[in-house]
C-alpha cells in the first residue's frame, strides 16, 4: 500500500468519469502525518436505528460505571468503555409518529407551527438539526461541510419526514445518499491520485477547473437574475438550490491550491444489493470521509422511521421491524424484535470498531475524538412512546465525555443532552428547543 | 348511497369530536373548519365556494370560473420521474439519472407536491453530476445530431452557437430573452476565452443549461410578485403545466408552437391539445404516475409477501400490475366513468392471472379484456394488485385496507394512532380469527375510534388472502365478512360495499379531487370548493368519463391562472 495525495479538484464530473484507486478500508488507515503536541479535531456522528428498542431488552438495570449489560447491547461488549447508555430522557413531542420521531431525531420536538410547508402536520421538526450547527462550527474548513446517508432494504421512500434527520431549516431536509459507491465517488470522485505532483498541475486540469467555474459562476448569475423576479415563497425555494450551488463552488478547488490530503490507496466499494454489505460499506466510506478528514460532520441512517423491510436474513418472514415491534405482548413477536435489534446494535458496533481503529495525527484515536449519537424515533415501538428514548452516546469528543457508564435520569427532555453536545462543540446555546438546562455529568 | 352518507356524516362528525379533544390529530380531508397547512391561507376564508354559496344552483358552479381563487403554486422543482422523463424528451436519454438522486417527498399521496419538493446541496450536485454525464453521453453518440449539425471535432462558433440558443429554449421550456441569450452566450465565449475548444464551450454551456434553475424548476412569474391578484398563465407557462400534468415531461414541438402562436388560450384550443396529448403513448405517465400512486400500484411493486404464499411468485406480481395499469389506461383510452373501476365485471388477464384468478385462460402471456361474471371479483378492489398493496408480508391488513378505501376513495382518512397507545393486556381468551383479534384491539376506546371506521371496511374484502387469492376460509376458520358500520347499517363483502361507494356522490368528488390536486401539484384546499363541486357534477352527466374529467381539470381557472402568494413569509 502506498499513501498517495488527494488534491482537491472539481467535485462536478461525473460519478466514476475517473477511475480512482483508493480506499477499501480493510486495511485503511489515514496517513495524516503525526504531529508531536497536534490539537484533536473534533468530529460528530449522528446514528439512527428505525422503530425503538423493546425497554425489556435494552435498558440497563444497573447504572454508573460496571453496569450490567443487557442482551441486546451484547455486540457492545467489548466497547463498553466507549460507549454511555444514556437512558429516562424524552421527546416532548406533540405526536408520537414515527415521522416526528425521525424528523425530530437531531432537532427535539415537533411542533404544531402553522407556517411550515410540510403538510404531515404534527409531524415535521422545529427547524435546525444540532449536526449543522456543530457543523456551523467544526465544518467549514473541510470540503464537506457534512455528509448524510442512508442505508435501507426499503424499496420506496416514506416521504421527507421520515426519511431525514438532518434538517437546515425546518422545510428542509438535507437528503440523504443511499448507495455507498456513489458516496465515496463525491468525496473523492475527480481527485487525481498518485504522487504529489512536484511539477504542479496539468494544463487541463487547469482548463477543467476553469470550465468548471466559469459554469457555476454563470448558474449563480442566471439564478441570482431570476431570483429577482420572483415572489417571497418561491424566492425561498430557489434560496434552497442556491445554498447547494454555493456548496459545489466551496468544494472546487483550484488545482494545486489544496494542501491535499493523504489517504491510503484502495478501491471504491462495488455496487451490492446485499443489505448487510451495503451497510458494511457505507459504514466504512463514511468513517474514510472522517479519518481522511473531507468531512467532520456526518449521519447514518439504518432504514427509514418505522422500519419497513424484512429481516429474512435473520431467519424472521413474520413481516418488517414495525410489526415486529407492534408484538402485542405475543412472545414470538418479542423474540423476533429482539433479535433484530440485537443485529442493529452489531451495525452499531462495526461504525465504532472502525471508528476506534483508526489513529488520529494527535495519537487519540477517530473515536476518541468523536462523539457518536445514537436513538431512535421511538423508545418502545409497541406503543409509539417517545419517552424514556435509546440512546447511546459513542466517544470522548476528545476529553469532553468519560464514556463508560450507564446514566439514567428521570423524564428530562433529550434536548437537554443535545445543549450539552452543542457546547462541547463550542457552540454557545444555552438553550436548545424545549431543553430545561445541560447535562451536567457526562464528563463524569 | 345513503350507506355511505351515514358512514360520513358519522365519520366526520366522530373525527370532528376527536378533534375536538385532542386525541387525533391528522389529515382528514376537506373539513370545513380543517386548517389549511399551507397554499394560500387567506384562501381558506376567501374561497369562491363561500361566497357563491347564495348563488341560485344554476348559477353556482357555472360561475367558478373567473371567480374562483386559482390558488398559488410554488416554484415547482421537477421531481425525480419528471426529471427523467423530460431529459429522454429533450435528448433521448432514457438512462434514468434519477435513481441516483434523493428520494422525492410524497404529500396527499403524490411526489408532485410542489411545496415538499424541497432541494438540499444534495440535489444539486446530484444535478450537476448528471448533466455532465448526459452531456459527454449526448456528445459522444449518434443522438448528438439532436441538438446540433457539426460532428465532433469540426465545432466551430457559427455551429455551435445558435445550437446552444436553440437547445436553451427547448430545455427552459420557453423562448430566450435577450438577456438570458446573451448572458448563455457570454458562458461560451468565456470558455473559449479560457483556452477551450469551441466543443469544450459547447460541452460547458450545455452543462449549464442543465444545471439552471430554469431547466429544474417550472417557473411561473408574476408581474407584479407582492399583488395576489389572479392572472392567465403565460402560454408557455400553460404548456408545462399541461405537458407535466399528461405527460410528467417538457412540452412537445406541438405545445410549444401553439404557445408561441398563442393558440392556448380559447377551451377549445386547451380541449384540442388535451386530446392530443392524451392520445400520445407519454399520456401513459398518467398511469404511471397518478395512478401508480392513487392506486398504489408503485407501492404493490414492491410488496414482498412471505415465502409460505406458495402460489405467489415475482412473475405474478408483474401481471397483478400488468392487470391494474392496463385496467386503468382503458379508462383514459375509452373515456370510462370513474366510478366503474370499483364495480367493474371485466378485467385485464393473461393466463398465469387467470389459473390463480380460478378463470377460464384467455390463451395470452400478455393480458387481455376478460369478463369476471361468475366469479367472486369485480373491479379493483379486487384484483392482486390492491390486495398485495393492503396487505403485510404475512397477513392480510383489514386496517390497511379500510383505510385505504376511506382515504382514497372518499376522501375521509382517519387520523393516525394518538401517542403512547398502551400495549394490549393479555386477553384470558385466545382470539382464534383476525376479526376476534382486532374486536379485542377495539376495545381500547382511543383505538376504537378510528378502528371502528376502518376495520369493518377492510373486513369485507377478508375473501381475499394477503396475495389476492380467493379463499372461502382463513386457517380453517369461516370467513365473516358481514359488517355493521358503528350507526348500524348493515353490509356483507366487498361486492356491496364498493356498489354503495359506486354510486355515492362522495367517490367521484374525492376522485375529481384526486386528480386536480394531481394536476395543480398543490393541496386541495377550501377555496377549491365551487371548483369540485363543478368538476363532480360535469363527471357525473351520463357518458362523462375520466378523458372528460382530465380536459375539465384543465379549463379551470385554477389550472389556467394563478397569483403569487404574495407578502412575506
Amino acid at each position: 500500500m502506498t499513501s498517495r495525495r488527494l488534491s482537491r479538484r472539481a467535485l462536478l464530473r461525473s460519478a466514476g468519469g475517473l477511475a480512482i484507486a483508493l480506499p477499501f478500508l480493510e486495511q485503511m488507515m489515514p496517513a495524516r502525518s503525526m504531529a508531536a503536541g497536534a490539537s484533536p479535531t473534533k468530529r460528530f456522528v449522528g446514528v439512527f436505528f428505525p422503530s425503538g428498542f423493546i425497554p425489556s431488552g435494552w435498558k440497563p438495570s444497573t447504572t454508573g460505571k460496571g453496569y450490567i449489560l443487557t442482551p441486546t447491547l451484547q455486540p457492545l461488549a467489548a466497547l463498553q468503555n466507549d460507549f454511555l447508555v444514556i437512558s429516562g430522557l424524552d421527546k416532548k413531542a406533540n405526536d408520537s409518529s414515527h415521522h416526528g420521531g425521525t424528523s425530530g431525531l437531531l432537532t427535539g420536538t415537533s411542533a404544531n407551527e402553522s407556517t411550515s410547508k410540510l403538510i404531515t402536520d404534527a409531524s415535521r421538526p422545529t427547524g435546525r438539526s444540532i449536526d449543522q450547527f456543530i457543523a456551523d462550527k467544526i465544518g467549514t474548513t473541510t470540503t464537506k461541510r457534512s455528509i448524510h446517508t442512508l442505508v435501507t432494504a426499503e424499496p420506496y421512500a416514506c416521504g421527507d419526514l421520515c426519511g431525514n434527520i438532518s434538517w437546515s431549516d425546518k422545510d428542509t431536509p438535507l437528503g440523504t445518499e443511499t448507495d455507498p459507491k456513489a458516496l465515496f465517488d463525491s468525496l473523492f470522485a475527480g481527485v487525481p491520485m498518485g504522487p504529489a505532483q512536484p511539477t504542479g498541475p496539468s494544463p487541463d486540469q487547469v482548463l477543467a477547473y476553469q470550465l468548471d467555474k466559469s459554469m457555476l459562476d454563470y448558474v449563480l448569475d442566471d439564478a441570482t437574475s431570476l431570483r429577482a423576479k420572483l415572489g417571497h415563497a418561491d424566492q425561498q425555494k430557489l434560496d434552497e438550490y442556491l445554498t447547494g450551488v454555493r456548496s459545489l463552488e466551496q468544494q472546487l478547488k483550484e488545482p494545486g491550491s489544496s494542501a491535499g490530503i493523504s489517504c491510503t490507496s484502495g478501491a471504491a466499494p462495488a455496487k451490492t444489493a446485499d443489505i448487510r454489505t451495503r451497510i458494511k460499506n457505507m459504514t466504512d466510506v463514511l468513517v474514510l470521509g472522517l479519518s481522511c478528514d473531507i468531512t467532520r460532520v456526518a449521519t447514518m441512517m439504518i432504514g427509514f422511521g418505522r422500519g419497513n423491510w424484512v429481516f429474512d436474513f435473520l431467519g424472521l418472514d413474520g413481516g418488517h421491524h414495525d410489526d415486529y415491534s407492534h408484538h402485542d405482548n405475543k412472545q414470538p413477536k418479542i423474540d423476533g424484535c429482539l433479535v433484530i435489534e440485537k443485529w442493529e446494535m452489531q451495525q452499531f458496533a462495526y461504525l465504532l470498531d472502525r471508528m476506534k481503529a483508526v489513529v488520529e495525527p494527535d495519537g487519540a484515536t477517530l473515536l476518541d475524538n468523536s462523539l457518536v449519537y445514537m436513538s431512535s424515533d421511538v423508545g418502545d415501538g409497541q406503543a409509539h412512546s417517545q419517552k424514556d428514548l435509546p440512546i447511546l452516546l459513542a466517544g470522548r469528543g476528545a476529553g469532553a465525555v468519560s464514556p463508560g457508564r450507564h446514566l439514567k435520569y428521570a423524564g428530562l427532555p433529550h434536548t437537554n443532552l443535545f445543549v450539552s453536545l452543542l457546547q462541547t462543540y463550542g457552540v454557545s446555546m444555552d438553550k436548545y428547543n424545549d431543553s430545561t438546562g445541560a447535562l451536567s455529568d457526562l464528563a463524569g | 348511497m345513503m350507506l355511505l352518507r351515514n358512514l360520513q356524516s358519522l365519520g366526520y362528525g366522530l373525527l370532528g369530536l376527536l378533534a375536538g379533544v385532542g386525541a387525533c390529530t391528522g389529515d382528514i380531508g376537506n373539513l370545513p373548519d380543517e386548517d389549511v397547512t399551507y397554499g394560500e391561507t387567506q384562501g381558506s376564508t376567501s374561497g369562491g365556494a363561500t361566497g357563491l354559496g347564495a348563488l341560485p344552483p344554476e348559477l353556482g358552479p357555472q360561475s367558478c370560473n373567473g371567480a374562483a381563487d386559482p390558488g398559488s403554486v410554488v416554484l415547482h422543482r421537477l421531481n425525480n420521474v419528471e426529471y427523467d422523463n423530460s431529459i429522454r424528451d429533450l435528448i433521448g436519454d432514457t438512462s434514468t439519472p434519477s435513481l441516483g438522486f434523493p428520494k422525492d417527498n410524497v404529500a396527499l399521496g403524490f411526489d408532485n407536491e410542489a411545496a415538499v419538493l424541497s432541494v438540499s446541496s444534495l440535489h444539486v450536485e446530484k444535478y450537476s453530476g448528471a448533466a455532465t454525464a448526459l452531456v459527454d453521453s449526448l456528445l459522444s453518440s449518434n443522438r448528438r445530431s439532436r441538438v446540433l449539425s457539426c460532428s465532433q471535432g469540426a465545432s466551430t462558433d457559427a455551429c455551435v452557437q445558435p445550437a446552444i440558443a436553440a437547445f436553451a429554449a427547448k430545455a427552459w421550456r420557453r423562448p430566450l430573452g435577450a438577456d438570458t441569450q446573451n448572458r448563455l452566450m457570454a458562458l461560451y465565449q468565456a470558455a473559449i476565452a479560457k483556452g477551450g475548444t469551441p466543443e469544450q464551450g459547447l460541452r460547458t454551456t450545455l452543462r449549464a443549461i442543465l444545471v439552471s434553475p430554469r431547466f429544474l424548476f417550472r417557473t411561473e412569474l408574476d408581474a407584479d410578485p407582492a399583488s395576489t391578484s389572479s392572472h392567465p398563465l403565460d402560454p408557455f407557462e400553460l404548456a408545462s403545466r399541461l405537458s407535466y400534468f399528461l405527460w410528467s415531461s417538457t412540452p412537445d414541438g406541438a405545445l410549444l408552437d401553439a404557445a408561441a402562436k398563442s393558440e392556448l388560450t380559447t377551451p377549445a384550443q386547451v380541449g384540442a391539445q388535451v386530446g392530443r396529448m392524451l392520445a400520445d403513448p407519454r399520456a401513459a405517465a398518467l398511469t404511471q404516475n397518478f395512478a401508480g400512486q392513487w392506486m398504489g400500484v408503485r407501492q404493490a411493486g414492491q410488496a414482498n409477501p412471505n415465502a409460505k404464499f406458495a402460489a405467489f411468485t415475482p412473475n405474478l406480481r408483474n401481471d397483478f400490475l400488468s392487470e391494474a395499469s392496463t385496467f386503468f389506461q382503458s379508462f383514459l383510452v375509452e373515456n370510462k366513468p370513474p366510478a366503474e373501476m370499483l364495480t367493474a365485471s371485466y378485467s385485464y388477464i393473461n393466463d398465469a392471472l387467470a389459473k390463480y384468478y380460478g378463470l377460464p385462460l384467455p390463451g395470452s402471456s400478455t393480458v387481455v379484456k376478460r369478463s369476471l361474471q361468475g366469479s367472486p371479483r369485480a373491479g379493483l378492489l379486487t384484483q392482486g394488485s390492491w390486495l398485495l398493496m393492503t396487505s403485510t408480508a404475512a397477513r392480510t391488513s383489514p386496517v390497511r385496507r379500510g383505510k385505504w378505501v376511506l382515504g382514497q376513495l372518499l376522501c375521509s382518512e382517519p387520523p393516525p394512532p394518538p401517542p403512547n397507545v398502551p400495549a394490549l393486556t393479555e386477553s384470558s381468551v385466545t382470539p382464534t380469527t383476525l376479526r376476534e383479534q382486532m374486536q379485542q384491539h377495539r376495545a381500547s376506546a382511543s383505538c376504537a375510534a378510528c378502528h371502528n371506521l376502518m376495520d369493518p371496511i377492510g373486513l369485507a374484502f377478508e375473501n381475499f388472502d394477503a396475495v389476492g387469492q380467493y379463499r372461502a376460509t382463513d386457517t380453517g376458520n369461516p370467513i365473516d365478512t358481514r359488517g355493521t358500520l358503528p350507526d348500524g347499517t348493515a353490509f356483507e363483502g366487498q361486492g356491496t360495499l364498493a356498489a354503495s361507494i359506486a354510486a355515492g356522490p362522495e367517490f367521484d368528488r374525492c376522485f375529481s379531487s384526486k386528480v386536480f390536486g394531481y394536476a395543480l401539484g398543490r393541496q386541495v384546499a377550501e377555496y377549491d370548493n365551487c371548483t369540485l363541486d363543478e368538476l363532480t357534477s360535469k363527471l357525473q352527466k351520463p357518458g362523462a368519463g375520466l378523458s372528460d374529467l382530465i380536459n375539465d381539470i384543465a379549463q379551470t381557472s385554477a389550472f389556467r391562472l394563478r397569483h403569487a402568494k404574495g407578502g412575506p413569509l
